[in-house]
């Protein structure tokens, strides 16, 4: 199965988990501040994304909880330079350029955690049990 | 209350854990009396377990032995409800086990297994259930709490700091997964006369039953009514609530 037929089936679970009408899920919106998830969304998208696709996924590989906790990475609540570094390491399977410090955890989750991290994210772990 | 439809859970499947004695053993029964399968399950009595499916049928109810003191017990709860009925819209955690101690001679053994039965085992079935049920977008848990929670006697504090903590534990369920239309409730019986509690309450006696304003101890089948209830749609507003089913004894005057 190609990538291009994994954007519509994302959407779909999207609309389905959000209420939203799937053409608002564009490869850029970030779930949060566009499309208006909350915490128990990702893991309804998750849940759906595993079962649509036949796939496990870590929840961590999602929301690096790790990172978020850890003070060299959020000092005062504002993401440090090593924080970028740290979540460019575990981000690779997507694009995380937009990443500044200064940021605050929303604005990184909301920046990080868009429609496009979810196909890659999809294309990531496929790849990876394919070439396992 | 009067007797709800009988097709009222008709294509609705359960898991009932301590399911095979005294309260659960009742609402096992009176929810496939109401339409639901039912997979119920205890530690030990794996005899009466073989004998409820009996009665009940197989085609509507079906029994696991599984001991909540291990970990896996709940994943292998939901696996089996998925495999025997291939969905999951209730749960109902019944079961329970007491450590009639002082606090101050209560041992760490004690304090593990009533917390690890009572609260942990519950919280894990409702992490492992809320897989099917948010895939539905659709469930309904309840817990099966006691009046413990609020007004303790001497030697029940384990148990009754455990059944607070479920108090606690269905409230957080109930904020966290109310908006994926996963309804979460508790009910919390006062005395309820059993095989299990039978002895003690005939010990206790009249002088008990005194303090009861409805004048007697309840029967398991008047619990199992309001968990029906609370697992049904006529509830469909409820959420988040603790149901006392005490008789009045929660409200009754100190002695």
């Amino acid at each position: 199965m190609s990538a291009d037929q994994t954007l519509p089936r994302v959407q779909q679970i999207l609309a389905a988990v959000l209420g939203v009408d799937p053409a608002r899920a564009v490869p850029d919106a970030s779930l949060t501040d566009d499309l208006d998830a909350e915490s128990i969304d990702f893991v309804d998208i998750l849940f759906r994304i595993e079962q649509e696709f036949g796939l496990r996924i870590d929840r961590d590989a999602l929301i690096a909880q790790d990172t978020f906790r850890d003070p060299n990475y959020f000092e005062d609540g504002k993401l440090t330079e090593a924080g970028v570094q740290a979540l460019r390491e575990r981000y690779t399977f997507t694009s995380v350029d937009g990443l500044k410090p200064g940021q605050t955890a929303r604005e990184v989750i909301a920046h990080l955690l868009t429609v496009r991290t979810l196909t890659d994210l999809i294309e990531h772990v496929r790849n990876s049990r394919a070439a396992g | 209350m009067s007797d709800p439809p009988e097709s009222e859970l008709e294509g609705r499947a359960a898991i009932v854990t301590g399911g095979t004695r005294g309260i659960g053993r009742a609402v096992v029964a009176e929810l496939v009396r109401a339409g639901a399968k039912v997979l119920c399950s205890s530690g030990s009595s794996a005899a009466l377990g073989a004998g409820l499916v009996s009665e009940l049928g197989p085609e509507r109810c079906a029994y696991l032995q599984a001991n909540l003191l291990d970990a896996q017990s709940a994943e292998r709860l939901v696996e089996a409800a998925l495999a025997r009925w291939q969905r999951l819209d209730i749960l109902v955690n019944c079961a329970g086990i007491s450590a009639d101690a002082l606090l101050v001679s209560a041992s760490d053994q004690a304090l593990a297994e009533v917390f690890e039965v009572n609260f942990a085992a519950a919280f894990r079935l409702i992490r492992a259930a809320a897989r099917p049920m948010l895939l539905q977008h659709a469930g309904a848990i309840v817990n099966v709490s006691s009046l413990a929670a609020q007004r303790v006697g001497r030697g029940q504090g384990l148990y009754a700091a455990s059944k607070a903590a479920l108090n606690a534990l269905t409230r957080a369920a109930a904020v966290e997964l109310g908006r994926k239309g996963i309804r979460v409730n508790a009910v919390a019986p006062g005395f309820v006369r059993t095989d299990l509690t039978a002895k003690v309450l005939d010990l206790a006696g009249p002088e008990l039953e005194r303090r009861i304003p409805l004048g007697r101890f309840g029967r398991p089948e008047e619990i199992a009514a309001v968990v029906a209830f609370l697992a049904s749609d006529r509830s469909a507003y409820i959420h988040g609530a603790v149901v006392e089913v005490d008789g009045g004894l929660g409200h009754a005057e100190m002695l």
